[in-house]
């Protein structure tokens, strides 16, 4: 199908792009990995794959250009670490895969699990994100990282200084695609796909793939496999969705507050749409003795990193967070959801309720929605084919 | 808390802080014409207040804050005004009856998060010669306070940029080498790029790129409030009334069942047959702790590598004691990247 087909085909419905690969392989022996990288897919606790890592790994492997769609928490991290692993030439120190994310948070994230998938493998593995020193950062490259996973800004700027070297990449991996190629990132992803070689392979992921995104891809793809979900699949059953209704905006706060033992049970997140809402709730709930934290991208790096590992390592319980958090963090213990404001577009509704219930585990989203809410949420609801209803008394027991 | 206080409130920013994305009007001083009446006084022309007193000094403040140019009046629609120094109290149906000369088409009584009014307004007229008419009012006392009214300014057209991005975006030719190469000026090079190949400047063909609402927004995705001005024809006078359901006063407290028995673990969850499950065989997995051993590696290897520096500059200093302080301020740029 030309390219020319295939945007006429998407502006009359996305539905009508479908997958175009459907062999699986269901056991990671017989995926012909190395016998390292399999030693490290086992000792990261995986048993078997999931079905994105069953379907996509291997023409990731084979060098085809892939999008790759699947529910939020369903390994699709581990699912392009292992491909971009099993690709890499170890006797060749320069970087050969390039992975961006759109936080810094979510590419120290990827950072890990690479190498603790690769822990066998003596790969070399760096984070090349803003808010660091740029020197150290120019000094780990040189020295060489075979894989980096990095933010747009910060990986750009190395390879305009020298520091990064692209001739020996051979793919270039862009976690939550749509957020990468939606107005915010685009440009600069642009940029970095210039500094690239020719036959570098691109790979895509992401839980929600948009039709203006898919458009996009025409622009870079070539021939691409395309593992997709349809949208009425993309709620996960685990993930119980519910709404207060709270009538107004100013009684949401007391509402939080009626929940709030509800909300330590285990760890939780609270959604907010701005920075400055987030330090406003954080500040009243503090005011009120309640114990939580609070995370935004006005705040320094070294802050930013202090509270994610105090939310990681369970000391902290309850984050307040902007939309930075929503996409791609994987604290397993999170089994709870707040969005105290629903978000700004529908594709965050799926990434942010997906912070919760990772890998096959409960979960539940409770949505607070004014009166002036209502719609946005039946046409959530309309838009996923999903069922949300008003939070029962028992909520408690759910999570 | 009282709303002076919130309003006043250091920590929790200024109102002006999220004016950013709106259209903005002018001071009224500004107005000229318009500005005939009394109760604000144009204290240039030596009327009502002194250049020294009332409001504060004036001139400082306009030292600091040159006042904008005034707005031409609209010659296609949306004809609205700014309406500032608005009381916090009024409605929209106070608004207007203030403006009783003209046909008001929408309000907005801009408000904040906690869905308190900050003090100004919106009001879009259905023709120039309402808005004319409503500028006359200028000044005058709308629920005891003399409120300004200005041309707002209109929605900024959002400049239509030269898409870079519109055509293949992989190279044709191999990688030139960086502009910059490790040498002397290795941290000097940042705005040294590579040139840039003449299809950046090719015809914008990308959907996104069409001028989009100021809001950050998808289309499609309007705020439900917006679109109840649109939907609801706003005759003068009329349409008022039923907008909104009328919430209760008080809100209902949350009647939640304490949690029974230790709930399971937070084990697999069950899935119907319905939707097949994205998980295949696979378990949920505990790899929390492979993490914390990487963290744990990382960290170590961080260590290492500060230990081995140390030793180094050591070693450097104790050859030449008298060597200048190398500069250690951090980096300005991690500042400037901080926006990743």
């Amino acid at each position: 199908m030309s390219a020319r087909e295939e945007t006429a085909g998407l502006e009359i419905d996305q539905n009508e792009i479908e997958s175009n690969w459907d062999e699986i392989v269901d056991n990671f022996d017989n995926m012909n990995l190395s016998p390292e990288l399999l030693r490290g897919i086992y000792a990261y606790g995986f048993e078997r794959p999931s079905t994105i890592q069953q379907r996509a790994i291997l023409p990731v492997i084979k060098g085809h250009d892939v999008i790759a769609q699947a529910q939020s928490g369903t390994g699709k991290t581990a699912t392009f670490s292992i491909s971009a692993l099993q690709k890499l030439d170890l006797t060749n120190p320069q970087c050969q895969a390039l992975i961006l994310a759109p936080t810094r948070e979510l590419a120290q994230q990827i950072q890990k699990v690479v190498i603790a998938l690769g822990d066998f493998m003596k790969v070399q593995c760096h984070a090349c994100i803003g808010g660091t020193i740029v020197r150290e950062d120019m000094k780990i490259l040189e020295a060489g990282a075979q894989v980096v996973v990095g933010t747009p800004g910060r990986v750009f700027d190395m390879i305009n200084r020298g520091a990064l070297k692209t001739d020996s990449m051979k793919m270039f991996i862009l976690d939550e695609a749509d957020e990468m190629l939606s107005r915010g990132f685009k440009d600069q992803i642009y940029d970095v796909f210039q500094r690239l070689p020719q036959a570098t392979q691109v790979v895509l992921l992401s839980a929600t793939m948009p039709s203006e995104v898919m458009e996009v891809t025409t622009k870079f793809m070539r021939d691409p496999i395309r593992i997709l979900v349809k949208k009425d699949e993309l709620t996960l059953e685990g993930i119980k969705q519910f709404y207060v209704a709270v009538e107004k905006e100013e009684w949401k706060l007391d509402t939080l507050c009626d929940l709030y033992e509800t909300v330590t049970i285990t760890q939780a997140v609270i959604f907010c749409n701005t920075r400055r809402k987030v330090d406003w709730l954080t500040e009243k709930l503090t005011a009120r003795e309640f114990t939580v934290s609070a995370m935004h991208g006005d705040m320094e790096q070294s802050q930013r990193e202090v509270i994610m590992k105090e939310f990681r390592s369970g000391s902290s319980r309850v984050l307040i967070a902007t939309d930075l958090l929503a996409r791609g963090i994987d604290v397993q213990q999170v089994s709870l959801v707040i969005n105290y404001d629903l978000p700004s577009n529908k594709e965050n509704y799926i990434h942010r309720i997906g912070r919760g219930g990772r890998f096959g585990r409960k979960g539940v989203a409770i949505n607070f929605v004014t009166a002036d809410d209502t719609r946005m949420l039946r046409e959530i609801e309309q838009f996923y084919s999903t069922q949300i209803l008003e939070m029962p008394m028992n909520v408690a027991d759910l999570i | 808390m009282a709303l002076s206080d919130f309003l006043s409130d250091p920590s929790t920013g200024s109102w002006a802080d999220e004016m950013d994305d709106l259209p903005s009007a002018p001071a009224a001083v500004t107005q000229g014409d318009n500005f005939r009446s009394g109760g604000f006084g144009d204290d240039r022309g030596g009327r009502g207040f002194s250049s020294r007193g009332g409001f504060g000094d004036r001139e400082e403040r306009e030292s600091r804050y040159p006042p904008r140019a005034p707005v031409d009046l609209p010659t296609r629609p949306p004809y609205t005004i700014h309406l500032g120094n608005l009381p916090f109290d009024a409605t929209d149906a106070d608004i207007e009856n203030f403006f009783n000369e003209s046909k008001v088409t929408s309000i907005r009584i801009m408000k904040d998060f906690e869905d308190k009014p900050k003090g100004f307004g919106y009001v879009e007229f259905d023709s120039l010669d309402s808005l004319k008419k409503a500028l006359e009012r200028n000044g005058q006392s709308l629920c005891g306070r003399n409120v300004r009214v200005s041309v707002a300014e209109p929605p900024r057209e959002r400049e239509v940029r030269e898409d870079r991005t519109a055509g293949e975006w992989r190279r044709a030719e191999p990688v030139a080498p960086p502009a910059g190469r490790f040498g002397n000026d290795r941290y000097a090079d940042r705005g040294d790029r590579a040139p840039r190949g003449d299809h950046r400047t090719a015809v914008n063909s990308w959907r996104r790129e069409e001028p989009l609402p100021a809001s950050e927004t998808r289309p499609g995705w309007e705020k439900p409030r917006e679109r109840e001005h649109r939907d609801t024809s706003w005759g003068g006078g009329q349409g008022f009334a039923n907008r909104a359901p009328p919430a209760p006063a008080t809100r209902k407290k949350l009647e939640l069942k304490p949690r029974s028995a230790e709930a399971p673990a937070p084990t697999a969850a069950t899935t119907t047959a319905a939707k097949s499950s994205p998980f295949g065989a696979a378990k949920a997995i505990d790899s929390d702790a492979a993490i914390r051993r990487v963290e744990e590696k990382l960290k170590q290897e961080q260590q290492e590598k500060k230990e081995a520096a140390d030793k180094i500059r050591k070693e450097k200093e104790a050859k030449k004691p008298a060597a200048k302080p190398e500069e250690k301020a951090a980096e300005p740029e991690a500042a400037a990247e901080a926006q990743a």
